[in-house]
């Protein structure tokens, strides 16, 4: 629509685009859409404030994704009950989760990917879904090389399992 | 690398993140062992339901409060910033073709006025309610028409602003929604001309504004003898386009505009009353 050096350029609409993406890999971190709705706002406000320090290299999602890890590790950092942690109010029947449910967190898929113990969800995304190499994945987590590969295995062959456990028609 | 669990190997092996020596040793254990075989199917198909459930947490809609909080906040001023580089659709047809696109265009859209037009007097014919389960698809494609012609500044308008008055009686005919054309200088919309198309099977005229910095904007409206003036505004995002939808006295209205745009509503409001 604008030529790719206008006037005014606005990196908002290259956000409201990837929003989708932001909430998804946001979720992974976070477990719970309330939370993930919360770091995808708080990510793309800073993103907006930052934009001149990225460096216009690789993808901007990638320089988001980092970001929304930073954020959501110092927000663990100060909440007072850690167990908030992916995907651990679900499992525990925390009733604050339940009271945040809804159709679209009710869905199968949804569930699948919220019930990945801790960091597997995240690292399946970027390596499996979003073809990010093994240390561009390490990177935008912050863990070493040697932890995005067994993480991603160990994703791997718990999603198999929950696979076989469902519907062959869908999974 | 030798030294990692086998699963994460073949992890790895199927990512392509191995050495070619690796590869070739996991290949070979591949051909002499048949459990290294049944994990490598497993972790492959760990891969494709993964996708599926990553695909489908992809579709779940996000909260507008999400996309309104992010127009509003304020870029900063003072320097420059960067966009996001999207691969860009370039057409640049030969004369040939651009002469044979002309000439299908030209057949089409002569044999369409003529259907529509031939009976000049007749009043314009009675449409259905819009279906409600499609308004994904005819929404769909006034998103897909904006985005293909507001790419290409030569063919923008079908009828230029300058023959106003023939676009008003023009539309009007073919649509049979009776409207003013909004001047929306005030708003840095300046108009560009006029379209007709058809969405679902029904015509719709097109109004076409340009603001000082090169972003189209359109009001895209038909027929609906069954929804009746609701007043609501309704807002959704599609990809780069913000979408306004409204009804008035038998018609339905489509504001179609960059996404980023925060105040989208409010000039949606302002158009209703001003058409």
């Amino acid at each position: 629509m604008r030529p790719p050096v206008a006037a005014s350029p606005d990196i908002r609409r290259d956000l409201v685009s990837l929003l989708p993406k932001l909430r998804r890999f946001a979720v992974t971190l976070t477990g719970e859409l309330a939370d993930a709705d919360e770091l995808v706002q708080s990510v793309c406000q800073r993103g907006i404030a930052r934009i001149h320090s990225w460096n216009n290299e690789g993808r901007l999602e990638g320089w988001l994704y980092a970001m929304a890890r930073h954020q959501w590790d110092e927000t663990r950092r100060h909440r007072v009950r850690p167990s908030h942690g992916k995907g651990a109010a679900l499992e525990q029947g925390d009733p604050v989760a339940q009271l945040q449910a809804n159709p679209v967190e009710a869905s199968e898929a949804h569930r699948m990917v919220t019930s990945l113990p801790e960091g597997l969800a995240s690292v399946f995304l970027l390596v499996a879904i979003e073809h990010y190499s093994y240390q561009q994945t390490a990177d935008i987590l912050g863990i070493p090389l040697s932890t995005v590969t067994s993480r991603l295995a160990s994703a791997r062959l718990q999603l198999s399992a929950m696979g076989n456990s469902r519907s062959p028609r869908r999974y | 690398m030798k030294k990692m669990p086998i699963e994460a190997r073949l992890c790895a092996y199927i990512d392509g993140e191995t050495s070619r020596e690796e590869r070739d040793e996991i290949d070979r254990l591949l051909a002499s062992d048949p459990a290294a075989r049944h994990l490598l199917d497993a972790l492959r198909h760990g891969s494709d339901v993964g996708r599926k459930a990553f695909d489908e947490v992809l579709k779940e809609p996000v909260p507008l409060s999400v996309v309104r909080s992010i127009k509003s906040v304020q870029p900063p001023k003072a320097r420059e910033t960067p966009r996001f580089s999207r691969p860009s659709l370039k057409l640049a047809p030969t004369g040939r073709q651009a002469l044979a696109a002309s000439l299908i265009l030209f057949v089409l859209g002569g044999g369409i006025g003529y259907l529509v037009g031939r009976d000049p007097t007749a009043t314009p014919p009675q449409t259905q309610p819009l279906p409600a389960g499609r308004a994904h698809g005819w929404l769909d494609d006034l998103a897909a028409h904006h985005r293909l012609f507001s790419r290409q500044p030569g063919h923008l308008v079908e009828m230029p602003a300058s023959q106003q008055a023939e676009i008003t009686s023009w539309l009007t005919g073919n649509t049979g929604v009776a409207f003013r054309v909004p001047d929306l200088t005030a708003d840095d919309l300046d108009l560009q001309g006029a379209r007709l198309l058809l969405a679902d099977g029904r015509p719709v005229g097109q109004l076409i504004y340009k603001s000082s910095d090169g972003d189209v904007v359109s009001i895209f409206f038909l027929r609906d003898d069954n929804a009746g003036d609701t007043g609501d505004f309704k807002e959704t995002i599609k990809d780069d386009l913000g979408l306004v939808t409204w009804h008035n006295a038998g018609a339905a209205y489509v504001l179609v505009a960059p996404s980023a745009d925060p105040t989208l509503d409010e000039l949606a409001m302002r158009i209703s009353k001003l058409m």
